[in-house]
């Protein structure tokens, strides 16, 4: 390692002094140095305070004879008004700053160590093979408690209630209370003497051999890891966080919070051959003193933490850095949050560069400002480095040394870590845009307010400097952070082993660049994803190439389809074209008319459910001539479902189907030179067998249902375009509603022998006429009405349509004009079934003269029943009006009769006054009042004579009251 | 390279939308609560720094939109997770109905190695609103569900009030830790040659 750590940096306050120093000790600002003869020197800096780094020290005082014959410790109470020290003659206490001695503690002559505990005001001496506690009241020591030892302590110290004992090879604690004495671990195997420094109130460090294990007040130890030094320490000073060691040799430093196992450490060369005491001050500070044939004290003074990190930093030990940078008190808050925020960049780009992408990843991520392009700078394959400078000013300012992009399975296994962070900076730009959006929509915004919002967000708890920066960039600037993340995130996923993620990412709004993305997408064959990009992009065209590329001659793509694509050869292609198109919609309709041919070609179905299924639909006027030309066959079908669901005007395209229909049917017609018996054959099968499976998908059935059910149809047109030999049903109907019957009649009889047809046409006509009115009326008195004759004379004009093939055949056949008796019964049958329908004296004045009448038997005698029959049944009409109209008189005559007393008592049940000879009202239920009082209570109610009024005042509907 | 201890533990939130994701993880990690209801847009984290026994881990919080239009991609996020948070509303059954969606989701995205013992912990969130009165789920429905699916730990928490959060994200740290394999104790540093060498070095130059 090229540079050397350096947490402190030493000066020699004291050098080449003559005595030997024993024991030095901080007190405000000064030193007390304990020597060798007793003598205690108190040292001072030149100027007051101990910053001055350079300064010089000087001996202030000098106190010979302090200690009796030897100073071997000193202690200066935390309030600094106390000295403690211990010589010959024991354990002294000395108030401060006159050095007055206040009092001793007994029976600690010749002791070898003590401890001072200044929370609990306790002083623990160690005297030979005894332990003696006191307490210090402030005036003197009070011994509280003596307990026996092993041996001679040779090192202690307190921690919690107990105290920590060194003896020659063991370390011990004992409880200050119960005096339970505890063995804990040997002082090792090396020579050397016992040696502990406290960390904390609850936590002391003791050095076995060259291992320094940290134990807690239970003397189980505190922490996994322990510190080791080069050798085995003489001393041990504690500035936090560092554990100052003084080897026979040097003094080295280790962070006792060290979290690497190769934790750092800090030589510092010493002169002489033994070193003696250390102590630290209040500020970090450490006082060394270091003895061979003269001594010398030196101070090391710490360096400040944020270099000390920063050096660290610099030598890679980022972790070490970390946790020092977290010592920094929180005062200097924005100098540590950006040391902080230094550390970890150039922390994550080190673990970065050693492929440790998830924790590098991670340390990005805990940078204050983190932004996506501190990502995107470490893989310029995902994010070309020039596209990076329109939004440079994101980036850190911190020089870091170029790492090669990851290659081959690294370079996978790194983006896959990097897209889950890319796409949280994906959420934090959307997020950061929807709240600088809802400024935007009440006022005019500016950049500032989309700063205050960015800093609102903030306060929502958001990396706050990382929104600021967002903030300083202006709407373009965030476009194009959008457009480089989301560009990456594309390209990121192609990396990774296809999951549909990005299918799905695509399909998405995205801010992906079309040619970038184009591009990756075309090299890695993921064709359906450039599809979706397209789509996204408004790109249909482009898309829709691709997709009949697919589809119809994957060969032709430079690269293979990949992923979801592969799939797309043949049918599904079509068909995901299909899904394309109805996803547009009609509104492209140049777009749907270019590429509906090549789908027509490969799949006319997949065509025809395109055009079914668009929303919004593409207009039918536009589709049909499309289909005509590529699919012809399709127009019935696409008509039929456009109309179904209403996209279609039935009054517009009505016309254009019957159309298609007959041009179907004529051209069946053409390819079967039977057709017309074909036709007629299923028209019988329709006519007597309702429901033949055979024949209703047909044209003719389609035409002859559209026929006889839209009301749109324009007939005239139609019959103009059907040839008169061909489909003489569809003309029959044809003719029907022109309301031309007697054509349609004769079509029915003549050319297709089919007098049912013609009677069930009939009856067709007559309902229809007859439904209108039957709901009133008796049935049978229909053929009553006048106006109603063209009903009934329907089934005359079918008579004289039967009897006129009979004239017309007569002589072509060259028989005689009698007609044939069939045609007869016939006739006859018809108009005996239908009597009730026909009148009689039309029917008979139609018929010639020459009728047998054996022929027209049934007929009249049905007529003649018939006419009975309607003779007895107005019969009874008679008489029950007749019995209705008596049952009327007589309730009349009932109600004629009523009658009422009126006797002196009876009153009016209004006034309570006899009703007496004045004029009254008589209810129907029998009350009485009077006339007079009738009226008042009926004011303003029909009332003008009292019969009429009564119904609605009494609630008594019928009855007639006198007056 | 030795194997260094784990110190980044990836946790991931789920849950309908609307049951206080969001609101759990800036109480625990900012301490910080607004009513206001904004729905989380795709995917984003927190960090935080966490004292597990005695050790400092570095607890990454993954919250997700819970609302289906805002989801993105969750295999990319689940990857790696070390614990897995369900979050549901007390007062909302749905929201509860829908955990088991959320785990087997949860489970085959992110394909840990042992499902079976992946951890999850539960969240009841909400347990504020009218003082309880509202709710739909009882404690003790919910318990016997997180116990079913392999004694998964259980909290009732109230982002807004600061309920229990603390707790349940500390008990987060502890499962996630869980699944790390048994560390090796420390084994002190044998001589360092190199802080010799360099010790004569400086001491010849000074």
């Amino acid at each position: 390692m090229a540079a050397e750590f350096a947490a402190f940096t030493s000066q020699a306050i004291l050098d080449k002094f003559q005595k030997r120093v024993e024991v030095v000790e901080v007190w405000a600002g000064r030193i007390l140095a304990g020597l060798v003869d007793g003598t205690l020197v108190v040292l001072a800096p030149d100027q007051q305070g101990l910053g001055g780094a350079g300064g010089k020290w000087q001996v202030q005082q000098a106190i010979k004879g302090f200690g009796k014959k030897y100073l071997s410790q000193l202690q200066v109470a935390q309030s600094g008004s106390l000295l403690f020290s211990l010589s010959e003659e024991g354990v002294n206490a000395y108030t401060l700053p006159k050095f007055k001695l206040t009092c001793q503690a007994n029976r600690t002559r010749g002791a070898s160590r003590f401890a001072w505990d200044d929370e609990r005001a306790m002083l623990c001496v160690g005297c030979k093979k005894r332990l003696l506690l006191f307490h210090y009241d402030g005036k003197e020591f009070v011994e509280t408690r003596e307990l026996a030892l092993p041996e001679p302590v040779l090192c202690m110290a307190w921690c919690g209630d107990s105290v920590c004992l060194g003896f020659k090879n063991q370390y011990a604690t004992i409880h200050a209370i119960t005096g339970a004495l505890t063995d804990l671990f040997s002082t090792g195997n090396k020579p050397g003497a016992p040696c502990m420094v406290p960390v904390s109130k609850t936590e002391l460090l003791l050095a076995k051999d060259n291992v320094g294990i940290f134990i807690g007040p239970d003397g189980k130890p505190s922490r996994k890891v322990g510190l080791t030094w080069s050798d085995c320490p003489v001393a041990l000073a504690y500035s936090r966080p560092y554990v100052i060691a003084l080897l026979p040799n040097y003094i080295e430093v280790r962070s006792a919070e060290r979290v690497s196992q190769h934790g750092m450490a800090q030589v510092l060369p010493v002169r002489s051959a033994s070193l003696a005491a250390a102590t630290t001050a209040p500020d970090g500070s450490a006082f060394v003193a270091c003895v061979s044939d003269t001594s010398t004290i030196l101070r090391l003074v710490p360096v400040p933490l944020a270099d000390q990190a920063l050096q660290l930093a610099d030598m890679e030990e980022f972790r070490e850095a970390l946790t020092l940078a977290a010592l920094i008190p929180d005062v200097q808050t924005a100098g540590r949050a950006e040391l902080e925020d230094a550390l970890h960049t150039r922390y994550g780009h080190h673990l970065f560069a050693h492929g440790e992408f998830d924790e590098a990843m991670a340390h990005f991520g805990m940078c204050s400002y983190a932004n996506p392009l501190m990502l995107l700078s470490l893989f310029p394959s995902l994010a070309a480095p020039k596209m990076l400078e329109p939004v440079a000013s994101l980036m850190t300012d911190y020089k870091l040394p170029p790492v090669p992009e990851p290659e081959g399975e690294a370079y996978t296994k790194a983006v896959s870590v990097l897209l889950p962070y890319l796409l949280s900076h994906r959420s934090r730009l959307a997020s950061f845009d929807e709240a600088g959006a809802a400024p935007d929509s009440q006022e005019a915004s500016s950049d500032v307010e989309a700063a205050e919002a960015g800093q609102g967000q903030a306060q929502d708890g958001e990396a706050g400097p990382a929104h600021a920066r967002l903030a300083g960039l202006d709407a373009e600037q965030r476009r194009q952070l959008a457009v480089l993340v989301d560009t990456a995130i594309l390209k990121a996923m192609l990396d990774m082993s296809d999951t549909g993620a990005l299918l799905l990412f695509v399909q998405r709004p995205n801010w992906a660049d079309l040619s970038e993305g184009e591009k990756a997408l075309q090299a890695a064959g993921r064709y359906s994803e450039l599809v979706a990009l397209y789509q996204r992009r408004g790109q249909h065209d482009k898309a829709l190439d691709l997709l009949q590329k697919l589809s119809q001659k994957p060969g032709s793509l430079k690269q293979a389809p990949q992923g979801a694509s592969a799939e797309l050869n043949g049918l599904t292609g079509v068909w995901a074209a299909v899904k394309y198109l109805v996803s547009v919609g009609g509104s492209e309709q140049d777009l749907v008319k270019r590429h509906a041919r090549w789908i027509l070609k490969a799949d006319p179905e997949a065509g025809l459910e395109m055009f079914i299924q668009m929303e919004p639909p593409l207009p039918p006027a536009t589709v049909l001539p499309v289909l005509t030309a590529q699919a012809p066959a399709l127009c019935a079908p696409y008509l039929e479902a456009v109309l179904h669901n209403g996209v279609a005007d039935a009054a517009e395209f009505h016309d254009e189907l019957a159309l298609i229909y007959l041009r179907r049917l004529l051209e069946d017609e053409k390819a079967q030179p039977d057709a017309v018996a074909y036709a007629n054959n299923v028209a019988q099968a329709n006519g007597t067998a309702a429901g033949s499976t055979s024949g209703t998908d047909s044209a003719f059935d389609k035409l002859k249902d559209l026929i006889s059910s839209s009301e749109h149809l324009d007939a005239e047109r139609l019959l103009s375009v059907l040839p008169s030999h061909s489909a003489p049903e569809i003309r029959a109907l044809l003719l029907e509603r022109l309301g031309r019957h007697s054509e349609a009649l004769q079509i029915y009889v003549h050319r297709m022998k089919d007098v049912k047809k013609a009677e069930a046409y009939c009856d067709r006509f007559y309902e229809t006429k007859t439904a209108g009115r039957s709901k009133g009326t008796m049935p049978a008195a229909a053929w009553n009405s006048q106006d109603d004759s063209a009903a009934y004379d329907m089934y005359l004009a079918l008579v004289q349509v039967i009897l006129e093939r009979e004239d017309e055949s007569a002589p072509s056949s060259g028989r005689a004009s009698k007609p044939s008796s069939s045609t007869w019964g016939e006739v006859a049958r018809l108009l005996s079934r239908k009597q009730d329908r026909i009148e009689p004296n039309h029917a008979l004045n139609l018929l010639p003269g020459e009728v047998p009448l054996h022929v027209v038997l049934p007929f009249l005698e049905g007529a003649i029943r018939g006419a009975g029959e309607q003779r007895r049944n107005a019969a009874v009409v008679k008489s029950l009006r007749k019995s209705e109209n008596l049952q009327i008189w007589e309730e009349l005559i009932r109600c004629k009769q009523r009658h009422f007393i009126v006797s002196s008592e009876r009153a009016c049940t209004i006034c309570h006054k006899r009703i007496g000879s004045s004029a009254f009202v008589a209810y129907p239920d029998g009350t009485l009042v009077h006339y007079s009082c009738y009226k008042r209570t009926s004011t303003g109610n029909l009332g003008a004579s009292g019969g009429s009024g009564m119904g609605s005042h009494r609630r008594v509907s019928s009855g007639i009251p006198i007056v | 390279m030795a194997s260094r201890k784990r110190t980044l533990l990836k946790v991931i939130i789920l849950g309908d939308s609307g049951v206080g994701k969001t609101s759990l993880m800036n109480q625990y990690v900012n301490k910080k609560f607004s009513s206001q209801y904004k729905a989380t847009i795709g995917a984003d984290f927190l960090t935080k720094e966490v004292q597990v026994d005695d050790r400092l881990v570095t607890m990454q919080i993954w919250d997700t939109a819970g609302q289906e239009r805002f989801q993105s991609l969750g295999v990319a996020f689940y990857r790696g997770a070390d614990c897995c948070v369900l979050v549901y509303d007390v007062n909302v059954q749905k929201t509860f109905d829908n955990l088991d969606n959320w785990r087997d989701e949860f489970l085959i995205q992110a394909s840990p190695n042992d499902p079976d013992n992946f951890p999850f912990v539960v969240l009841g969130n909400k347990i504020d609103v009218e003082e309880g009165r509202s709710r739909a789920v009882t404690e003790k429905k919910a318990k016997q569900w997180s116990t079913q699916k392999g004694n998964i730990p259980y909290f009732e928490t109230s982002a807004k009030e600061d309920t229990n959060v603390d707790a349940a994200f500390q008990c987060i740290a502890r499962n996630a830790l869980k699944n790390e394999t048994e560390e090796e104790m420390y084994i002190p540093d044998t001589v360092d040659m190199n802080t010799q060498q360099t010790a004569s070095k400086a001491s010849s130059c000074c």
